[in-house]
């Protein structure tokens, strides 16, 4: 732990982020944190390397990418699915916890760079949603998760198709767009845009 | 997602409800450093 911390104090973001997470009141200390070594060992290795592999990501990625995009439901469920992906790991893989939760992290990670690129097409098909969702799903779900998944978990030796209900749409999903579910994209923007249209981007 | 969790994994539904417990805790723990 004290090698990682030696690493850690290399990257002032990263002191910053450690030290402020120690210190915040989840950790109920009675004195403040200010030694990375001390921190490190309080956060413990699993917490620290998932903080360590979530921050670069979520410096390259824009937070406004598109209109209507929620940032924060989108990084909730992509925390939900790397942090359940790793608590799946450790039963049936227990050393590739590290790697399924990477996976669970980047499985989405295009959506927020697509939806910059293409901002305009992404708030006009938002506007339609309701009526293109199938097909959309569809697109989604072939580009972007159910493909790859079985690959990648035949590639870390993960059983059966577990790999899978990382990103498994619910039934209902369809009926219930509020509800949280495996990796229906338009969950991270506004449920409001159903009634209220986007204001698509100026080109 | 339980259902899910059974049926790809053959955890049994109490062990599934928790697993999910504990994933979503760490994961608010994580979000919080992002929002």
């Amino acid at each position: 732990m004290d090698k990682v911390a030696e690493q850690t104090v290399a990257d002032p973001g990263l002191v910053v982020r450690v030290l402020k997470t120690v210190n915040s009141a989840a950790y109920g200390l009675r004195r403040s944190v200010d030694s990375m070594q001390h921190a490190c060992s309080l956060m413990g290795r699993s917490h620290l390397e998932s903080l360590v592999l979530s921050l670069p990501i979520r410096e390259v990625l824009p937070d406004s990418p598109s209109p209507g995009f929620e940032a924060g439901r989108f990084w909730t469920t992509a925390f939900r699915r790397a942090s359940l992906a790793r608590l799946l790991a450790a039963r049936f893989n227990p050393s590739r916890q590290a790697q399924c939760f990477t996976a669970g992290l980047l499985l989405d990670m295009a959506v927020p760079l697509l939806a910059q690129a293409q901002a305009r097409a992404m708030a006009r098909s938002w506007n339609i949603g309701i009526r293109i969702q199938s097909q959309t799903w569809q697109n989604w779900k072939t580009s972007l998760s159910a493909g790859h998944m079985p690959s990648w978990g035949r590639l870390w030796g993960v059983p059966g198709n577990y790999p899978s209900t990382w990103f498994r749409p619910s039934r209902n999903t369809m009926a219930t767009p509020t509800s949280w579910s495996w990796g229906w994209p338009w969950n991270w923007f506004r449920i409001s845009a159903r009634t209220t249209r986007c204001q698509e981007p100026r080109s | 997602m339980i259902e899910s969790l059974k049926e790809a994994c053959g955890i049994p539904p109490e062990e599934a409800e928790q697993t999910i417990a504990d994933a979503f805790g760490q994961a608010q723990d994580l979000s919080c450093h992002f929002n």
